[in-house]
């Protein structure tokens, strides 16, 4: 049995060598004419390469169809050919080799799934720019931080997807040097002001040959204000003592100095001391308040609590004041308003607190409403003014201890600049929630309480 | 390279170029907003400084946009993309003129309380700076339509304008002590109307590189 397709070529010759032969010796014997030798020698070379085609190109053909698959993706089909050793041997390389990239590309599509699936997940955004300043990769933190609606942001300039010219400059900066850039305030405007902490290094690749760069962005929005509330209570703190103090030291002062002789001088000074002292008294008090409500120490005493009746009794309170201000002091409130389970005493600051804002920051002849509508879940009690407004910056703040949105203002009106934020605990111990909105017509507050 | 492959390069450049001035503008028109919220001199400062860059970034772009002009004599489309960059960085530089006037009234109103806060500024500032960054959106995608959307907004700048325009010369009825601080902010209001009003002039440019018609959106 011939297998190698070079021993079976020579067969071939050899046997139309010999059939040529054969048919030139039965001519010479006159056993046969010329034509027909002609023809016999025609056919029997007609039939041996029709042969060599059928074993030969078929097998050939197959696995040039097959490799062309394999190159196109499908690497899963295996080639099966019959017959020739070396045919069948360059079939099993195929199939070995296909066999290997399918291992490599199983293992490199792992890998970047795992890469894809960490930078996906990072709280931090990552940017990375080619060696030309083209966007390689972009995170999903990157994409909703500047709000990134393009898809297709590979191979386009940066300035193309994030409109940051600040970003852009400190990018340049780090593929021109090839060194770290950190900026630790970068702001970004839109959609919200927000600051992020930059820092680009740059990506190597063998040799130190210039890749390209990375960059990690860092929201420190909150950790600034944080930072700035801390310094800003404790600033604050000392100022709300010392004022009360400085001024109760000067009276004493002046009193020792001799104006303790003079009785109704010294009535008058000892009434200022008496009124500076319930101030600071107040403020502490306000302070240990805020402090136990914040450490959930304070323990709520719960019974269902009729808001009709607070608000009630609160705009009593204010009616004088309202008048003095010629502001008009409504409320609107359902008659079938069902009780909320709260604590009376702490649910009737939050109301007085909220009124007798909205009374102190409305001008003369303007309108305070108190309103309480209701569903199955929940109690709402909006109080509206039409003062003076709270600007956009200071309305997310206002909550803050000791946040003033115009400080000398407020300090002229008296109060600690703490009764916002307690109100705000109040709420949240009950389970509810407060918020502020504001326009040129005035500001909202309102509260709601669960019912159940 | 070919011609008309650097030719290319040198249009995609100038967009870029437009982009990056964009955002500087931007930035001055919220920097000049807030320094006059926060009363922040330093801020005002940096506004009036900033204003230098966008002037040296405009004369840049428009010498690059000459001197193409002058060795590739485009046609049609690409004499279009030219004439809508000069056009967009003409009302960007205007807006950075703007955004300095508002830091100079920072300056004066530095020492005075103010005699409201600015909610409706802040909320124009918003507003103008939005459409900047619409309009330029739809300069990049070449998009009519977006372009088109976003002078709409331009309606509600001019609503909150003349409610502003109102609330404050009430203001000044009620208490003419007001009226030096309350002028200056009516001002700024103006100016931002102003600012608008060139974020529409993006919007018709745009308009015009897409279709080759001039259209009055405001």
């Amino acid at each position: 049995m011939l297998t190698s397709i070079r021993q079976r070529a020579i067969g071939s010759y050899v046997l139309l060598f010999g059939i040529f032969i054969l048919l030139t010796l039965f001519h010479r014997w006159g056993l046969v004419n010329l034509l027909t030798v002609l023809l016999g020698s025609f056919w029997a070379t007609v039939f041996l390469a029709w042969l060599t085609a059928r074993r030969l190109i078929t097998p050939v053909e197959q696995i040039t169809s097959a490799a062309q698959e394999m190159a196109g993706g499908v690497l899963d089909t295996e080639i099966r050919v019959q017959g020739e050793h070396e045919l069948d041997e360059l079939a099993w390389s195929i199939n070995y080799m296909a066999r290997q990239l399918r291992k490599n590309l199983f293992l490199i599509t792992e890998e970047r799934n795992r890469a894809r699936a960490i930078l996906n997940s990072m709280a931090d955004g990552v940017i990375a720019l080619d060696k030309n300043g083209r966007v390689i990769l972009i995170n999903p933190v990157v994409e909703s931080i500047f709000d990134i609606k393009e898809e297709c942001w590979i191979g386009t300039e940066l300035i193309k997807v994030i409109r940051n010219h600040e970003l852009e400059q400190l990018f340049i900066r780090a593929l021109q040097d090839m060194q770290p850039v950190l900026n630790n305030e970068l702001q970004v405007l839109t959609p919200e002001p927000r600051l992020f902490r930059v820092q680009i290094s740059p990506l190597k690749g063998a040799q130190h040959k210039k890749m390209g760069v990375v960059g990690l962005l860092t929201d420190v929005t909150e950790r600034r204000k944080l930072e700035q509330m801390r310094t800003e209570f404790a600033a604050n703190v000392s100022h709300e003592l010392r004022t009360p103090l400085t001024s109760i030291n000067g009276f004493v002062e002046t009193l020792l100095d001799g104006a303790m002789e003079q009785p109704h001088v010294a009535k008058n000074f000892l009434e200022i001391i008496h009124t500076e002292g319930k101030r600071l008294a107040n403020l502490i008090d306000d302070l240990l308040k805020l402090s136990r409500l914040e450490d959930r120490r304070t323990i709520l005493h719960k019974q269902p609590v009729d808001l009709a009746d607070i608000i009630h009794n609160t705009i009593k309170m204010f009616e004088g004041l309202a008048q003095d201000k010629n502001i008009e002091l409504t409320e609107v409130i359902p008659s079938d308003l069902p009780p909320v389970p709260g604590d009376f005493g702490f649910l009737s600051q939050v109301i007085v607190n909220l009124v007798d804002n909205a009374i102190k920051y409305t001008l003369t002849g303007g309108k305070v409403n108190v309103e309480v509508t209701f569903n199955q879940q929940s109690i709402t009690v909006t109080v509206s003014d039409t003062g003076i407004g709270i600007s956009e910056e200071s309305l997310p703040r206002v909550f803050e201890r000791f946040y003033r949105v115009d400080k000398a203002r407020s300090r002229e009106m008296g109060g600690t600049g703490l009764g916002l934020s307690i109100s705000k605990h109040i709420v949240e111990a009950h389970g509810g929630k407060i918020k502020a909105t504001s326009s040129q017509e005035g500001s909202t507050f309102y509260f709601t309480l669960p019912l159940d | 390279m070919s011609t008309r492959q650097s030719f290319d390069k040198a249009l995609a450049d100038l967009q870029q170029d437009v982009l990056r001035m964009a955002s500087v503008v931007e930035k001055l028109i919220y920097n000049a907003v807030k320094s006059l919220a926060t009363q922040d001199p330093i801020l005002a400062g940096e506004v009036i400084e900033g204003d230098d860059l966008v002037d040296e970034q405009r004369f840049q772009i428009e010498d690059k946009i000459i001197k193409i002009i002058a060795t590739q004599q485009p046609m049609a489309k690409d004499l279009r993309i030219l004439i809508t960059g000069i056009r967009i960085i003409i009302s960007l530089e205007r807006m950075a003129d703007h955004s300095v006037d508002i830091a100079r009234v920072t300056m004066c109103l530095v020492e005075e309380k103010l005699i409201k806060p600015l909610v409706s500024i802040t909320a124009m500032a918003k507003l103008a700076q939005q459409m900047v960054r619409d309009g330029l959106d739809a300069y990049v995608h070449n998009d009519p339509d977006k372009a088109r959307e976003m002078c709409e907004a331009d309606d509600e700048v001019d609503h909150i304008y003349h409610q502003t325009y109102k609330h404050l010369v009430s203001f000044m009825k009620r208490d003419p002590d007001t009226i030096g601080q309350a002028t200056y902010l009516l001002f700024v209001a103006r100016f931002l109307e102003r600012i608008a009003d060139h974020a529409t002039n993006i919007g018709e440019a745009v308009i015009f590189q897409a279709t080759g018609e001039w259209k009055e959106l405001n």
